[in-house]
């Protein structure tokens, strides 16, 4: 059954909305996600103008300027809730990995 | 040595992976495609080498955009930022390639590419659908003739090649719908894990019946003997392509104009159904005036029949006229011969004979079944006092007279024998329909002329 949308994150989507925290325009989007994760997530150039459309028609970010066709964004509170709920399901996740594995294994 | 190349490689919308494939292909031989038209992909002569490609939608675009909008423009920014350089456009159709060894793709989310290729499918499946059922309705008349009125289906080359392509119409519809269906499906389950499925469409069996259809066309242009017939086929397949090239030349150059999409769109909509009306409307003009006229008919006036009144009956009548109607495939041929004297030259009260048959020589050996069987119930649908038996029913009788293998005597309302005959010779069918009954001499006589 398909999940609804943006109720819990892809990697991908949380990376761009992390990203977001702070204003920046959606191709600095593309070389940030890289760095912030030393290579293990890379975000499509597709995927981000379409998440990037989909995230502001949700209200999860807003447009703050453009400059010719480089269009700035910033992430929007109903977009820091998202993807603070989506931090805390991850937490969550790690939580109860610790409690089925314990510190040690995780070390 | 050219630098210049074109194909045209009948995809499915949704096969992206076949035309990847494909372009890949292409520039490994050294051809780097430059633009789509539908007249079909041009290339231009590169340096063979792996080039990566990748073939998405752009579903805010139409094919009357004067150019692409800025939205567009900052799509196709994106994609140059990752090494993706926009090498050709066709409406929403975005082709793109990479010279990087292993690119970022431009999909890493399957999902959305589900839903993007979904949203631009939905488009596209009432018009396949409409085929699907088109097709099926024709393609399934033809089969339900095939066994049951296989004479008429079979001897005439109009129906032998229409009939091939709608069924190959119904067959690709069938396929590339279930096709896209399966991957859909498959699609959706592996989104959920964060995997692409590649996509298959029915290339092959596309490409069938583009063949089917041409080779349909010209067997029907080579095979079928009325010149009047074919000098409307020709000037129809002339309107149509006329139509294309026009609707296609006056979009492009509103487009050239700058014309913004919805003018575009109008006024080439607006030519397109005024052309299709004056095309429709001149096909069937030209068909009335080639019935009229009696060029694109079969029907023709001859003087040597292979059987006459005057063999059968002795007497000489300079009044009689006999008319022949042929038709033939490498399947059937069918000859209907009618002699007659016209009415204006018969005097009043005066009884003439006349003469009907049939002549039908089937050329492949396991239609000959089907063919008698559509001969002796051809008349099955009058129904007399006794709605559940049919009024005329063929008799076995004995075919020593006619030296036949068999032999029919055509019964009316159940009582009273006419003088029809059905006789079935190896390789042959005649329906004999004198007006007068025949003595066992004329049918000796008959059978001597219409064996085979």
């Amino acid at each position: 059954m398909p999940r609804p949308k943006f109720q819990t994150l892809t990697e991908q989507m949380y990376y761009i909305l992390l990203c977001l925290s702070k204003e920046c325009c959606g191709m600095d989007i593309m070389e940030r996600i890289p760095a912030m994760t030393g290579g293990r997530v890379r975000v499509g150039s597709g995927t981000l103008y379409n998440l990037l459309e989909q995230f502001a028609e949700a209200g999860m970010i807003r447009e703050t300027k453009a400059e010719g066709r480089r269009r700035s964004y910033v992430l929007t509170d109903k977009g820091k809730e998202t993807l603070s709920g989506e931090y805390r399901r991850i937490c969550a996740q790690a939580w109860d990995y610790r409690t089925v594995f314990g510190e040690e294994e995780q070390r | 040595m050219k630098d210049r190349k074109w194909d045209f490689i009948p995809f499915s919308y949704y096969d992206r992976t076949g035309m990847e494939r494909h372009l890949e292909q292409r520039a490994a031989q050294g051809w780097l495609l430059e633009r789509i038209s539908n007249l079909g992909w041009y290339y231009r002569r590169i340096q063979p080498g792996k080039i990566h490609f990748t073939v998405t939608h752009y579903l805010r675009a139409s094919q009357f955009d004067p150019e692409p909008t800025e939205e567009q423009r900052e799509f196709h920014d994106f994609c140059l930022q990752s090494g993706w350089k926009l090498t050709a456009a066709s409406g929403q159709m975005q082709v793109f390639y990479n010279e990087e060894d292993d690119p970022v793709p431009i999909d890493t989310e399957p999902a959305l590419e589900l839903e993007r290729i979904g949203k631009m499918m939905k488009r596209i499946l009432p018009f396949q659908f409409i085929l699907l059922v088109i097709g099926f309705c024709m393609g399934g008349s033809w089969l339900w003739s095939l066994t049951h009125r296989p004479i008429d289906l079979l001897s005439s080359a109009y129906n032998l090649a229409t009939g091939a392509i709608w069924l190959m119409l119904f067959l690709w519809c069938a396929a590339d719908l279930f096709r896209y269906f399966t991957w859909r499906h498959r699609a959706k389950k592996a989104a959920l894990l964060g995997e692409f499925v590649p996509t298959k469409g029915c290339q092959k069996l596309l490409m069938a019946m583009l063949a089917v259809t041409v080779l349909s066309f010209a067997y029907l242009l080579l095979a079928d003997r009325k010149p009047g017939f074919r000098l409307v086929m020709l000037l129809m397949l002339a309107g149509y392509a006329l139509l294309f090239l026009v609707v296609n030349g006056v979009k492009n150059f509103l487009k050239r104009r700058k014309a913004s999409r919805t003018l575009n769109r109008g006024i080439t909509l607006a030519v397109d159904v005024v052309l299709a009306f004056a095309l429709m409307v001149g096909i069937a003009a030209g068909l009335f005036w080639g019935l009229s006229a009696g060029v694109i008919s079969s029907m023709k006036e001859i003087l040597d029949p292979p059987l006459s009144v005057e063999v059968l009956t002795g007497v000489e009548d300079s009044r009689y006229i006999t008319r022949c109607q042929a038709d033939s495939t490498f399947f059937i041929t069918q000859r209907n011969f009618y002699q007659h004297i016209p009415f204006e030259e018969r005097q009043a009260g005066e009884n003439v004979a006349f003469l009907d048959y049939t002549i039908v020589d089937v050329h492949m050996s396991f239609l000959y079944g089907w063919c008698e069987e559509e001969l002796l119930h051809d008349r099955d649908d009058w129904r007399g006092d006794d709605p559940d038996t049919p009024y005329y029913q063929y008799v076995e009788i004995d075919p020593t007279p006619w030296g036949a293998e068999r032999a029919y005597q055509l019964w009316v309302g159940g009582e009273m024998p006419s003088s029809t005959y059905l006789i079935c010779w190896p390789g042959r069918l005649v329906e004999l329909e004198p007006d007068f009954e025949l003595t066992q001499e004329q049918m000796a006589l008959a059978a001597e002329k219409l064996a085979p």
